[in-house]
């Protein structure tokens, strides 16, 4: 069968393309397709989780707005205008944490990888510990998290102002365990390049920056 | 006997979000002390107090319910998410004084209530009520009667019922303002005042902002001692029949603990030169006849227990 | 060996070999407290439970709205505005661009809580200039490097909030921020005073004196400009804002007031808000993103609607590391709590000695210390927990917010310290100056604000007065 394509449609095809979000089957044939499919399914979960905690955001300001407006304008309050904004941060916090784990934002002491040679392979090592650790972090997440979240959907127990049940604060912690656990296993295998950034251009390494500046300036004398 | 003493205690751990030396810190200690001497040795309980270890009473609560916490003492408000027949013993106006809601709460309604968080499946265990007093207004300005109250704005904790209360008094509540930022809300204008008990009153400084406190005692929420179904499952039967019985022997001592506390708040707030209006018979019986919609609208669920109440009350006028 | 002990070693060594491996710092928290926990057999569930309870809080939202307002700031170029502000004030003077660089730092230290954005945006614009003036390049980075910590302490600063959350919820957000403004505007007059009094041992240039003769050398000036110079664009566009300033209109000069004061504006519905209770910090914070992206969006229009999807990746990245921070090092300081290591440290520094003044000295050190290895965040929710104890307790019986001050001035300073000092880093790769050359031309600034410190701590009133007589 033939598809009649519309230059909207080619377009739209371009853009999944373009960001991974498409597997192109007669390019990756056999073995290779799996960790294509992988890859297209890591882009997918960022795209979605990107968007959840841009609107979480967006959400939060609106809503304290709201709060101050009705409170000095008409007079009144709404009850849980200080719950849902609450959860809302606990949602973004943890899927924020999941992001700076795909772009490496975390902040870490480089002191002793600085002082190695690029492409030693304490380098090397040193990156795939922490990889390994990331991924600890990831599944004490989710599956503790999910533990915990699983043991309080069988209590009883709402919260004050909203009346949704308690553990719905929790499920962000597992989500972010899976992202953070996918992730991880994805960069120790290799399936994902490290350097291939998400969110961000990539980060100016003004150690190295500087240090060029400092041999540059040592030859100039020598 | 010499066999006792060789077995490990079992290490319990008790949740606070006072400070240190505050009254219900206090009993927490006393309880601790007490059971691990009436189980000579065999329970032993460490008393976290100022919120180390659980900064929220809710945060607490969840914990008790895991298993990861054995006792927690938290006020009677949000265990009512668990056993909502506790909203009743909060319901404004509704006690006549501090006796008539110890005789509620000691007598069958308030026991009832105690065993009902046992029996609700939620993990808890209710072990005890403990005194916290009650919560009046303290204002910038003289109030005698409800039409006083017009106009007002009073800071109010985020809580529908209470924020309906003050609207009923023909005052607007105003939430969203943090215990810390009252004073300054207060001395800039932007509220007429707030509403607590005596020791935080005088212990947040508010008392030199607003210099009225209009004793009505709007509300009386005791605090609750809850233990933990999953925790104490490593105590014996026998063991915890004793810390069950202990519980209630610390209530006198926290309730006396409270009384002394209060008082020299009291005397401290009176010092400072601080106008206490206590209202007529017959103000607070019109304060208590504006709440007649909010019963309505919060208290529909459980009248049984509120004329209940309300019938012990005959005895304390 | 018993597994109190054994925990508290793996806790705490645990998480500096961690550290020192690389291992980003949350991640290092986090693990370091499982193994604790593993150890002292501590239930897993109560680490989630504790992440998520960091979190759950209605006051550390203000913390994403300090930084979007931040970022939306600097996406609307607010940084020319304010030097153009300064110059105003000060580049008159003999040496005026270094009062400038002082100065500057004072203006948007009300509008950024953060150091390295102060560095960032402004020092791109005034170290080129100063350069190009005759200034030393190391001289000029370190100035901008160490004016810029007045950003942390000059309200408002997400760094309070996430102090006033790690002190536990007993401190008002209000008063930290109101007591930060005195030690913070004291470290840049210090500054300024610095620059005053060895204003002939550097060999400053003059000043550009407003007035008709000025403007026309200004433009001398800039038409000599050498064509290779590397920061040609962006001191091009300082020329075209600030060439009415030489001319003397006074039309000019109020329009470059009206330019800096409505930015500047943040700072008075922050602080008038936060002040007077009517609003609490969190809701300031959304009112002053509401209020910076009117500006930026429709009055300046210096962002365009497309900056926008920029603004929110940047806000989240920084996001990204300080919320996923207060979760871990939540877990961390239940741990800590746990086996009663903040108990165990107060009875060893109170041990050592109990003169008041020695116990802060050795606070101090301890906290510089740190500072030079660590960054500001994780060292306030790591610190926090473990040091207010012991300075209030009755041998020191400080007011926390005077600690907590004290410990962000102290923690600030490790911002510009070699060898790890963000400010610093982004200062030389912005001035293309060495580390080395730029910490060995801050040694006097470095003692300016050592004094500064030890002023700050030794004198409550700095830190007190203020919030005092405004009665918050
Ligand atoms: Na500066
Ligand atoms: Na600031």
């Amino acid at each position: 069968m033939r598809e009649t394509k519309s230059p909207y449609s080619s377009k739209v095809r371009s853009y999944l393309v373009s960001n991974h979000l498409i597997v192109d089957v007669a390019d990756h044939k056999g073995l290779h397709l799996i960790p294509e499919l992988l890859r297209t399914l890591n882009h997918w979960t960022h795209k979605l989780i990107l968007y959840i905690a841009q609107v979480a955001l967006a959400l939060m300001v609106v809503l304290v707005i709201l709060t101050v407006v009705l409170r000095y304008v008409f007079n009144t309050g709404i009850g849980w205008a200080e719950e849902v904004p609450r959860l809302l941060v606990t949602l973004f916090a943890f899927l924020a944490c999941a992001i700076g784990v795909r772009d490496h934002m975390h902040i870490s002491v480089n002191i002793l990888y600085n002082s190695c040679k690029e492409g030693s392979w304490v380098r090397k090592a040193l990156v795939i510990f922490t990889d390994v650790c990331i991924l600890l972090c990831g599944l004490f997440l989710l599956v503790y998290g999910w533990q915990y979240t699983k043991r309080l959907m069988s209590l009883p127990g709402t919260l004050p102002m909203t009346g949704w049940p308690t553990f719905i604060q929790y499920i962000p912690a597992p989500l972010a365990g899976f992202v953070m656990t996918f992730d991880s296993l994805l960069f120790l295998t290799g399936i994902l390049d490290r350097e291939e950034l998400l969110y961000s251009e990539k980060e100016v390494d003004y150690t190295k920056i500087v240090k060029q500046q400092h041999e540059n300036v040592s030859e100039g004398r020598s | 006997a010499p066999e006792a003493a060789a077995v490990k205690p079992v290490v319990l751990k008790l949740s606070e979000v006072h400070a240190e030396g505050y009254p219900t810190s206090l009993a927490d200690h006393e309880f601790a002390r007490l059971v691990e001497e009436k189980t000579q040795g065999r329970v032993k309980i460490e008393v976290y107090t100022g919120g180390t270890l659980y900064g929220q009473e809710t945060a607490s609560i969840e914990a008790l319910q895991i298993g990861d916490l054995a006792f927690a003492r938290v006020s009677a408000s949000p265990v009512a998410s668990y056993v909502p027949a506790l909203n009743a013993i909060q319901m404004p106006y509704l006690y006549n004084n501090g006796a008539h809601m110890w005789a509620v709460l000691n007598g069958e309604v308030g026991q009832k209530m105690l065993s009902d968080i046992e029996a609700s499946k939620s993990g808890l265990i209710g072990l005890c009520y403990y005194d916290a007093g009650s919560r009046s207004f303290y204002l910038t300005k003289p109030v005698n009667r409800v039409a006083d109250m017009k106009g007002l704005k009073i800071r109010m904790q985020n809580n529908q019922m209470m924020v309906r209360m003050v609207e009923l008094l023909g005052a607007t509540g105003v939430t969203g303002i943090g215990p810390n930022d009252v004073y300054s809300a207060i001395t800039q204008g932007v509220i007429d005042g707030a509403e607590n008990n005596w020791p935080t009153y005088q212990n947040m400084g508010d008392y030199e902002a607003a210099k009225y406190y209009i004793l009505d005692q709007h509300t009386r929420v005791p605090e609750i001692l809850l233990g933990s179904v999953e925790a104490l499952k490593k105590v014996s039967k026998e063991d915890l029949a004793i810390i069950k019985q202990v519980a209630k022997e610390t209530q006198e001592f926290e309730i006396s603990e409270w009384a002394k506390k209060e008082a020299s708040s009291e005397q401290i707030v009176r010092a400072a030169g601080t106008t206490v209006i206590s209202l007529s018979p017959e103000a607070f019986a019109e304060f208590q006849s504006k709440m007649a919609p909010l019963y309505q609208e919060f208290g529909s669920a459980y009248t049984d227990t509120i004329n209940k109440i309300k019938e012990i009350g005959k005895q304390f006028k | 060996m018993d597994a109190t002990l054994l925990s508290t070693i793996v806790l705490l060594g645990g998480f500096f070999v961690l550290m020192f491996v690389k291992v980003p710092v949350t991640f290092a928290l986090l693990i370091s407290t499982l193994c604790s926990a593993f150890i002292s057999g501590t239930n897993f569930t109560v680490m989630v439970r504790m992440m998520i309870d960091g979190v759950n809080n209605f006051t550390l939202l203000a913390i994403p709205f300090f930084i979007l307002m931040g970022e939306i700031m600097s996406a609307g170029k607010v940084s020319d505005k304010i030097i153009d502000l300064a110059n105003l004030v000060v580049g008159r003077f003999k040496g005026g661009l270094a009062y400038v660089n002082c100065v500057d730092s004072m203006f948007f230290g009300g509008i950024s809580g953060s150091a390295v954005a102060d560095v960032s945006s402004l020092g791109s614009v005034v170290v080129p200039l100063m350069v190009k003036q005759g200034y030393s390049p190391e001289f000029s980075v370190g100035l901008t490097v160490v004016t810029s910590c007045q950003g942390v302490l000059i309200p408002p600063s997400h760094n309070m909030v996430i102090y006033a959350l790690a002190a536990g919820g007993g401190i008002s957000i209000a008063r930290m921020f109101i007591g930060g403004a005195i030690p913070g505007i004291f470290l840049g007059l210090s500054l300024l005073l610095y620059c005053f009094l060895f204003r002939n041992h550097y060999r400053f240039p003059e000043g550009m004196r407003i007035g008709k003769g000025d403007s026309v050398r200004w433009l001398k000036f800039s038409n000599t400009m050498d064509k290779k110079w590397r920061y040609t664009k962006k001191a091009e566009t300082f020329l075209i804002i600030s060439t009415p300033l030489f001319t003397l209109e006074m039309g000019k000069c109020i329009q470059i007031l009206l330019n800096a004061i409505l930015p500047m504006m943040t700072i008075v519905i922050i602080m008038g808000g936060v002040a007077t209770g009517v609003f609490t910090a969190t809701e300031s914070a959304a009112i002053a993103c509401l209020y910076t992206f009117i500006l930026t969006y429709f009055i300046f229009r210096t962002a365009r609607l497309r900056d926008f999807g920029h603004i929110l990746k940047n806000t989240l990245k920084t996001l990204a590391i300080v919320l996923t921070l207060i979760a871990t090092a939540k877990a961390f300081s239940y741990m800590m709590t746990d086996l009663r290591i903040p108990d165990l440290i107060t009875r060893t520094l109170v041990s050592i000695t109990d003169n008041k003044y020695v116990l802060l000295l050795i606070i101090n050190v301890l906290l510089l210390v740190l500072g030079c290895f660590m960054d500001m965040a994780p060292l306030i929710m790591i610190m926090t927990p473990i040091l207010l104890p012991i300075v209030t307790n009755e041998v020191i019986g400080m007011n926390p917010i005077h600690f907590g001050i004290m410990l962000i001035f102290n923690l600030a300073v490790g911002l510009c310290t070699p060898p790890v000092g963000s400010a610093l880093f982004v200062g030389c790769a912005v001035g293309k100056t060495s580390i080395e050359k730029t910490s060995k031309a801050m040694l006097g600034m470095f003692v300016v604000m050592l004094a500064c410190l030890m002023i700050i701590t030794y004198i409550p009133a700095f830190s007190l007065f203020l919030p005092s007589i405004l009665g918050i």
